[in-house]
């Protein structure tokens, strides 16, 4: 047992593919957490991040006798998983019921409000998230994929396009494209007090 | 205010991802400019902010319902006898070939857990549990979209509603792009054959054809632009009646989205440029 907890990702899905029982089970040990952590920041939602974690790690229990090993077993189930988030975000966006935006803003500054009891100057940390979030929403997913992996998570661009399966360049310019998206919505959250000559352009709800 | 530059091209400037003239004059711009200079620096707080949001530690229990999902899968691995189950083109080659002509095409086993969901939830259903009649076992499409911990649902043949395949025919029709919609429609309702109140009642039901290489640009239309679609037309297209792929993809309240492909797409096409042209048919 502790023989297998030794060994390399790849050797693993080796060994699960032709049948052992226990391989599997170190891999998901191994790599939960951080998998987890682009699910969550991908969705948002604990339930759905829980479903897309599952349905990926089903798919790649079952898809392991196709890994060629030419990439990493960790980049491999990256993709999985941000598929697999991509998936539910997709359908999430094409429900009718989404709100538009300026509902989704009022929504939001509405719940920080009350939730602050009607003070809505600072942000707690949960708050930060959900603002985060928020803000995150109203990007394209190209654009909030490449963002949760490089700005969220801290991957190298080069990490982030190999998961993504694009050029780098590609994912530099989805997340300059998201971070220019994001600025009016974030500006809130900055910590440094506003220089007076520039309040026009930011703190506001709404774009420019 | 045209004077400033605008924030997606400063995070371009940012990124080094400005051609030379560019990136040089936006320099000589900032320097002089506190307000564009100002929105750089907010730029960078942005990619801050994103990094220091607090997301919640995997919960226990989520952690626990995967080692369950994890148990389930191997007791059932070893009931039927342990081998990866092939998929339900019958043997591994149909299924595995196009999967491996680029790496990372694991994609179709989530592609068959999404249509799953469009099966549960929307007017999809009738199309694709037609079209199931002659493949899959009934009530397999339940066994993407379930939970991992089901254990009943891997009853009779677990695994093949995961490989991906999309169902191909053959309508003979020659569409045109002012038609599109109105020819999609009309094979559908064809496909759908046996509906006795349908408009394309009466007329012959559509056989089964087989074209090589059409999984392999569906995975890559898949992956590029994220249509997923379960039936392509091998037909043709426009005044000169080339070859073409009409694909139909699920779409909210059982319309489709139609895409016309250039088969080229198989043999490496960009999948983007290979769209031909691009419609949706009316909701159902």
């Amino acid at each position: 047992m502790e023989a297998v907890q030794e060994l390399p990702d790849k050797e693993l899905l080796s060994r699960h593919a032709q049948g052992d029982d226990q391989a599997f089970g170190v891999l998901v040990q191994r790599h939960r957490e951080r998998l987890w952590a682009v699910a969550i920041r991908m969705l948002g939602d604990s339930e759905e991040a829980a479903d897309a974690l599952q349905d990926a790690f089903l798919s790649a229990f079952r898809a392991a006798h196709r890994f060629r090993g030419e990439s990493q077993v960790s980049t491999w189930m990256h993709r999985i998983v941000v598929n697999a988030c991509h998936d539910r975000l997709r359908r999430k966006m094409v429900r009718p019921a989404v709100p538009t935006e300026d509902t989704a803003l009022d929504v939001l500054s509405n719940e920080r409000v009350s939730r602050m009891g009607g003070s809505p100057n600072h942000s707690s940390r949960t708050e930060t998230a959900l603002d985060v979030h928020a803000a995150m929403e109203r990007l394209p997913l190209d654009q909030r994929l490449a963002l949760v992996l490089v700005d969220m998570l801290g991957y190298r661009i080069d990490e982030a396009a190999e998961i993504l399966e694009v050029a780098s360049g590609t994912v530099k310019s989805r997340c300059a494209r998201g971070r220019a998206k994001l600025l009016p919505f974030l500006a809130h959250l900055r910590n440094p007090e506003p220089p007076p000559d520039v309040t026009s352009g930011r703190g506001g709800a709404n774009p420019p | 205010m045209t004077s400033h530059i605008d924030a997606e091209a400063l995070a371009f400037y940012a990124e080094g991802l400005l051609g030379e003239g560019e990136e040089d004059s936006v320099r000589t711009h900032i320097d002089g400019c506190t307000r564009c200079a100002a929105t750089l620096s907010e730029l960078a707080d942005v990619s801050v902010i994103l990094g220091q949001a607090p997301a919640p530690p995997l919960p226990t229990e989520v952690a626990d319902g995967i080692d369950a999902g994890v148990r389930t899968e191997i007791r059932e691995r070893a009931r039927t006898g342990g081998a990866p189950a092939p998929g339900h083109g019958g043997g591994d080659a149909p299924v595995v070939t196009p999967l491996h002509r680029r790496k990372g095409r694991w994609t179709p086993y989530l592609v068959a857990a999404a249509a799953a969901v469009f099966l549960v939830g929307g007017g999809a259903a009738v199309l694709v549990g037609a079209l199931q009649d002659r493949g899959p076992q009934p009530g397999q499409e339940s066994i993407a979209s379930a939970p991992f911990e089901s254990e009943e649902l891997t009853e009779g043949e677990p695994d093949t509603a995961h490989a991906y395949k999309t169902d191909v025919i053959d309508s003979g029709t020659v569409y045109t792009e002012e038609e599109l919609a109105d020819q999609a429609a009309a094979v559908l309702d064809r496909v759908h054959g046996g509906r006795a109140d349908g408009p394309g009642a009466g007329s012959e039901p559509l056989g089964v054809s087989t074209v090589p290489d059409v999984d392999a640009c569906v995975a890559r239309l898949a992956a590029s632009l994220g249509v997923r679609p379960t039936l392509v037309d091998n037909a043709a297209f426009g005044s000169d009646g080339a070859s073409a792929w009409v694909m139909f993809a699920p779409a909210e309240d059982g319309a489709y989205d139609v895409l016309v492909v250039d088969p080229a797409c198989a043999a490496g096409a960009d999948p983007e440029r290979s769209v031909q042209a691009r419609t949706q048919t009316p909701a159902r």
